[in-house]
Order: structure tokens, then sequence, then C-alpha cells
């Protein structure tokens, strides 16, 4: 019985923020739109805010810190979204489009 | 299985499906509008997992900010950025089968750690998974006809619940009639005969709250009999024991019957605390402890968050306020 979730929730839980993490890598490496590598990033940070509360929720280790953790954490993706989101405006208006292959003026 | 139980399973395992159907549709899809979709049905999905975990503030600040927000935010930018028309072309991917398999050994290592981390089993590690403080150790029967399990513990907090699994065999002549919950002072356990001698002050105030329902010693703290009335499949009897102060305790969940041989089986025991428990029936939110923390240990971090995201939306709005000339 233990492979069922309420046996065993945690592992289940990490089971399924493993494969939302892999899915937002494979999204951030492969996509060149910018606003898809955005996406991706946030599919990262729910995997790890999945993790976060599991552990806070299904361990006596950690208390309240995950919780806690989890708040920050998505305050920031939200601050993160913001400067984002000005920033690809304006790659958008400098270069036409918002391809990450494009910008690439630092190189020279 | 309770239907509880049931039912949290299949509601998990459909948010689970949800969840990485919609990471896989965000990682593949090419068109950018259905991608963004998709990320709304993992976020959603996400929020309804934190609610299945009982951390219910985090899936209503989940909701709040990132579907509200972010998503909303990631949408303006497709918006912003494309012609909505012609979104063939807004979404090209490299066609990567190196990340691809840079990604399925990633998965493949994770998932490793995940199942053979032997801290994370429940066999015999003192708290670290699930609240499982305390597991079937041992398995005794003892002679007054009770099948009975033993545990020695530290109360942290003022409320603890002891549940025990309880397998009841069909044969009514020889059933289980009570399962008893017992927890004993810790002056009393180190006494250890049936004497009570020492301390009286002590269980003089404890003794309000005792429910002697049982020929169970006076030693014990409190006693909580419950009667089985089902055979042939597996309970869980719960008590929570309120008002404890901090200390060492000794608890016993033992199965007591008429006959001298109880055909009752005591499958595991366990202790936890209600402020994280992992089952359906006792519930405590997550608002308080997290309000508690973010005004105490993490105001200053909370401000320092807070002046970062007044900075982000600065610089966001300096960033867009006009064309930046002449890169």
């Amino acid at each position: 019985m233990s492979h069922v979730f309420s046996r065993n929730p945690l592992e289940h839980m990490l089971l399924l923020s493993a494969v939302i993490f892999c899915a937002g890598v494979y999204t951030i490496l492969t996509r060149k739109n910018a606003v898809s590598i955005l996406m991706g990033v946030e599919l990262v940070l729910n995997a790890a805010n999945l993790n976060f509360v599991a552990f806070s929720q299904y361990t006596r280790i950690g208390g309240m810190h995950g919780n806690v953790f989890t708040i920050f954490v998505i305050l920031l993706a939200a601050a993160e979204a913001a400067v984002a989101l000005a920033i690809i405006i304006g790659i958008y208006q400098n270069f036409g489009g918002v391809d990450v292959d494009q910008a690439d003026n630092m190189k020279e | 299985m309770a239907a509880s139980d049931f039912i949290l399973n299949v509601v998990f395992y459909a948010l689970a499906a949800a969840a990485v159907g919609g990471a896989v549709a965000v990682a593949t899809s090419r068109n950018i509008v259905r991608s963004a979709f998709a990320l709304l049905a993992v976020l959603f999905a996400v929020a309804a997992l934190y609610a299945v975990m009982k951390a219910d503030f985090i899936a209503a600040a989940q909701v709040l900010i990132y579907v509200g927000g972010i998503l909303v935010l990631i949408i303006f930018a497709v918006m912003l950025t494309h012609r909505i028309t012609d979104v063939k072309l807004s979404n090209d991917s490299t066609p990567g089968p190196a990340a691809f398999c840079a990604c399925l050994c990633l998965l493949f290592s994770l998932v490793v750690v995940i199942l053979f981390t032997a801290k994370w089993r429940r066999d015999s590690d003192v708290a670290t998974l699930n609240n499982k403080v305390f597991e079937v150790a041992l398995r005794q029967y003892q002679s007054d006809g009770s099948t009975g399990i033993q545990f020695g513990g530290t109360a942290l907090e003022d409320s603890v619940v002891v549940s025990a699994d309880v397998l009841v065999v069909p044969d009514a002549s020889r059933s289980v009639d009570q399962v008893v919950f017992t927890v004993s002072a810790p002056e009393t356990r180190d006494a250890g005969g049936k004497d009570q001698k020492e301390t009286p002050e002590k269980e003089k105030e404890k003794e309000p709250a005792a429910k002697d329902l049982d020929d169970v010693s006076a030693k014990d703290v409190q006693v909580q009999s419950t009667f089985l009335p089902y055979a042939g499949r597996t309970q869980t009897y719960r008590h929570t024991f309120e008002k404890l102060p901090v200390g060492d305790y000794h608890w016993r969940v033992k199965l007591v019957g008429h006959e001298k041989d109880v055909k009752g089986e005591l499958q595991s025991a366990e202790w936890t605390f209600p402020a994280a428990k992992t089952d359906f029936s006792v519930r405590k939110g997550v608002t308080e402890p997290i309000a508690l923390a973010l005004a105490g240990p993490y105001l200053f971090a909370f401000e320092v968050v807070s002046v970062l995201l007044l900075a982000a939306l600065v610089g966001a709005a300096f960033l867009a306020r006009k064309e930046v000339k002449g890169v």
C-alpha cells in the first residue's frame, strides 16, 4: 500500500515536483522565445515551492519555515516577472523580436 | 482504506495529472498562447495541491499572485510583443535532443534520489517523515488478554494526537472490545511499578482532564477507550490529548478484549502533532503560524523583500517608460 499517495504523501509530492522541474528545465533549454523561457522559470519555481511546502507539511524538521520560504519565492517571482516583462519589451523594441538569439550584442 | 483516503488519492492523482500534462504542454506546445494557458492549468493545479497539503494560505497566495499577477503579466508580454494573429511563428524552439536527454537524465537522477533516500523512509527513523514519530517497533501479546504497544517520547506541544491502525478479526467471541490510549506522566514512568508515590501536586492538576474509563491504573494521565463496532478490516482510531505540559511521556496503545487471547492485530501506531497532521479528519490551517513567523523571526527578511519588490516595480516602470535609443 505504500505506493498510494495517502500512505506516502511526501515522496509523491517530490516525484511530481521533479517532473514539473524537468519540464521547466526543458522549456528553458529549448525555447528561443524570451516569454517562453520566463514560463519555464515559473515552472521551476513552482516545483521548488511544492518541495518547500511538502517538506514543511509532512515532516517535523522544518516547522513553518518551508511555508514562509514559499511566500518569499512567490513574491520574488512576482518581482522577477515584472522586471522580465520590462526587459522583454525593451528587447522587442530594440531588436524587433523576442528571440533571445537575436539579443547577442554583448558578444561583440 | 477509508473513504476520505480514497477521495484524497483520487484528488491527488487528478491534480498531478493536470499539473504534469500542463507542464509538458508548456514545454512542447508550438503556440505560445496555448503555452500560457497550459501554464495557467499548472498554476491552478499546484494551488490545489497546496490545498491538499493543507497549506491553505499558500494556496490562496498562489492563486492571488501567480494566477492573478504573474500569469497576467506573461500574457501581457505575449500580447505586447507579438501580433496575436500569427502565433505560429512566435514560439519557435530548437529541436534539442541533447536537451531532452539532459532533462531525462536529470529526472532519472531526481527520481533515484527521491525513491532511495533512506532518510525519507518511514521505517525506523524517528521524527523524519510524515510526523510518524513512532512506528510499530514491537508487537507483544500481554498476559491479561490484550495486545499492547508502548512508546516513549517527548511532548513538544500542548496537544498531541495518538492514533492506531487496528485490524479486528471477524471472530466475535474473541474479538477486541476496546482500544485504549494511555499517556503516562514522566514521574510515574520512572517509578515504574504499580505504586505511585511522588509529585502529588502534579498529579492533582492533571486530574480534572483525566477520564478513567477503564481499569487502567491511576498513574496514567489520560485514558481514551473506543469501542470497535466493525470487524474484519483495518480501522484507524485516534485520540487527542490536550493541555499536556512539555516533558517526557510514555505512550501506550492497547487492545483489550474479554477473552484471554485477543484476535486483534495492532498494525501500527503513531504519535502526531495536530499542527502538521497528514490525515484528513483533523485540520488546522497554516495561516496563523505563517503570520507569526512573518511578524517574528522573518520580519527583516519580509521588509527586505518588500523593498526589493518596490525597486523591481520602479525599475520595470523605468525600463518600459520609453523606447531606448541607440543600443
